[in-house]
């Protein structure tokens, strides 16, 4: 991969900082803001919030922010409410993440605790320490504490007192007899057949962008808004799968995702939702 | 085809005594035709006792038992040779020429997808099989798949003699209690989606919807399976019952609410339910079961005490068990359904019409 990213490496979907008012976190966030956008700021009794271009929704004390998709798969075909993924959260608490699917974030109003979604498309990155800021963007996060951050594990809860952890267990390793990386390949691709041939979403060139080679795999759904990452998983053939999914998970998706929303499209990515990431558990490969 | 007297060989390697649906199916077929069939059961089923019984301890004994076993058959006007394991084609066939006998094969499920080149082979003479019964609508399009005509195959599920019944009147629960959930399976392979069930119930955790999961079967996943549950929390909540003798499996059921059944059909694996006697089984036992949409299992569960669900839909599974929480009335009514359901059983009809799909 090679690319120019102009000083910035992701963009801001949402913002959570404590202890700042939306002015003060609007004008050390605003170098980070897209050109065009639709900024809201919400003041909290611990903070702030800020969502740029995005829908979001609000139920009890969580408010979803992205679009959430229907098919567990997260297929684009049929958007799920928000409010619907945020009345789960409210009835079930942080567990119900594990029943969202599609591009999203969740953020806890009562104490600014950010979920990250189970299949880590929107990264989350956050602080450790007294000042407390979590957001997409690990820039920002800095911005406004002058900390460094790190990005939290897909499903995983990012509290301000640090003890956040996940909400949809940690990752058990089997090499079941039978399972196969083709064979989840396929799995993902039955998925996606319904939605005919797909064209290339032109993601690979771009504005600051030279060369990125895994963008070819990023695929316009045919429903409008909504693209999707359709990595090949059994590509490497070697006996790497299992390390190449996860660079793909952790490296690649969130710098697709952000792209594609730069140029108004939501990315969905079937491969790693939670059907997939179970079928993963029990494929072979060692990461360690 | 109406029998005077005939005469029928079966070769199979499942057989009583050993558990299982294939060893249960068949000698409950012998045991419900014995008065207008003579069987003969050659099987490599250690402990297998009875008349009907010739003891052959691997396929190549079964194979050198051909020649006596044809010269049996070929004293009836009336003959049959029945496969009762795709594996067992290739002296079923040859007791099928040498008696001039038709050959009838049961087609199960996952004996159909080849593993290794010998079972593509042997699965390749599938066609040759005069008839074809297979278990499920699912099965018999696998069936189909591996060549064999659309007229040579017939589909009877094996609806069985239950196992464990319960009557009605014991079904209810106290008031303000949790499910208590209950699955019946093998530890061994993923398309159990066992997954689905502990994240379903670390969703519910917290809500007292469910009181209980038991898993009752055992397995070379239990201890991963295990790691998993305590990963998400809920330790508390999951028994795994290991493997039970009946009566411990009889208890287990009475004193479970609903059972679920979430298998898929897993390209990933290769895998999926040829049928799913345990969906029966479950409802035998007074139980509603929910069922994943998937394979054999459709053929499986009942409207009446069932509920279809995607097994790949947590959302949809974790709504269906809150639903049955709340409506005590609905899931009483779907437990009375498989108690008269499973009374209403009659596999003696049952067998008749696998005999009569095997030779029409």
């Amino acid at each position: 991969m090679a690319f120019t990213s102009g000083g910035s490496e992701q963009m801001t979907l949402f913002a959570v900082v404590h202890g700042m008012s939306p002015e003060e976190v609007l004008t050390r966030v605003s170098p980070h803001l897209p050109s065009v956008q639709t900024c809201k700021t919400s003041a909290t009794s611990w903070g702030t919030i800020l969502v740029v271009n995005a829908p979001s929704s609000k139920v009890g004390r969580w408010l979803v922010v992205g679009v959430p998709q229907a098919c567990p798969w997260g297929v684009p075909g049929i958007d799920l409410p928000a409010s619907a993924v945020a009345a789960e959260l409210e009835q079930y608490g942080p567990a119900a993440i594990q029943l969202a699917s599609g591009p999203m974030v969740a953020i806890d109003l009562s104490n600014g605790a950010v979920l990250r979604a189970v299949n880590g498309i929107i990264p989350v990155a956050t602080t450790v320490g007294a000042r407390w800021a979590a957001s997409s963007s690990k820039e920002v996060v800095t911005a406004v504490t002058g900390m460094a951050s790190h990005v939290i594990e897909p499903g995983c809860l990012a509290t301000p007192d640090g003890t956040g952890a996940s909400a949809c267990g940690s990752t058990v390793e089997e090499s079941i007899a039978g399972v196969t990386w083709a064979g989840i390949d396929a799995e993902v691709q039955r998925r996606i057949a319904p939605l005919g041939p797909l064209a290339a979403a032109g993601l690979a060139r771009g504005p600051g962008v030279i060369d990125d080679p895994e963008a070819s795999s990023v695929r316009l759904s045919g429903v409008a808004g909504r693209a999707v990452f359709l990595p090949r998983l059994n590509a490497s053939g070697d006996g790497q799968e299992m390390r190449r999914y996860l660079r793909l998970r952790d490296e690649v998706l969130p710098r697709l995702w952000w792209r594609a929303w730069l140029v108004g499209l939501w990315l969905c990515a079937p491969g790693f939702e939670r059907p997939t990431l179970d079928l993963v558990s029990m494929a072979p490969g060692d990461v360690t | 085809m109406t029998f005077a007297r005939r005469r029928a060989l079966l070769l199979t390697p499942d057989y009583r005594p050993m558990s299982g649906g294939i060893s249960r199916l068949l000698a409950g077929l012998v045991d419900s035709t014995a008065d207008e069939v003579d069987w003969r059961v050659l099987t490599s089923a250690t402990g297998a006792a009875g008349e009907e019984i010739v003891h052959a301890p691997s396929l190549a004994a079964m194979a050198a038992a051909i020649p006596a076993q044809a010269r049996w058959l070929r004293s009836a006007e009336e003959r049959l040779v029945v496969c009762g394991h795709a594996y067992a084609l290739p002296p079923a066939l040859a007791a099928g020429r040498l008696a001039s006998a038709p050959v009838g094969t049961i087609a199960y499920g996952m004996e159909l997808v080849p593993r290794r080149a010998r079972h593509r082979a042997v699965l390749a003479t599938l066609r040759l099989s005069n008839q074809v019964v297979a278990i499920s609508t699912h099965t018999g399009q696998v069936v189909r798949a591996l060549g064999v005509k659309a007229e040579q195959t017939r589909v009877v599920n094996p609806v069985l003699k239950p196992l464990f019944q319960r009557d009605g009147g014991q079904l209810g629960r106290a008031a303000g209690d949790g499910l208590r959930l209950v699955a019946v399976t093998r530890l061994a392979e993923g398309y159990k989606n066992l997954e689905l069930l502990l994240r379903m119930v670390s969703v519910l955790a917290g809500t007292g919807v469910v009181s209980r999961l038991t898993i009752i079967g055992d397995g070379p996943r239990k201890g991963a399976l295990e790691e998993k549950a305590a990963g998400l929390g809920i330790e508390n909540l999951v028994y795994f019952a290991g493997h039970v003798d009946d009566a411990e499996m009889s208890k287990l059921l009475s004193e479970a609410d609903v059972g679920v059944f979430p298998s898929r059909d897993s390209l990933a694996e290769g895998a999926f339910e040829g049928f799913g006697l345990v969906v029966q089984e479950m409802a035998s036992a007074g139980l509603p079961v929910l069922v994943g949409r998937a394979a054999g299992a459709l053929d499986a569960a009942e409207p009446s005490w069932s509920v279809l669900l995607d097994p790949d839909d947590l959302r949809a599974w974790t709504q269906a068990v809150e639903s049955l929480t709340r409506d005590e009335p609905t899931r009483l009514r779907m437990a009375q359904a498989a108690v008269d359901w499973a009374h209403a059983v009659d596999h003696r009809k049952v067998a008749r019409q696998f005999l009569e799909a095997l030779a029409p």
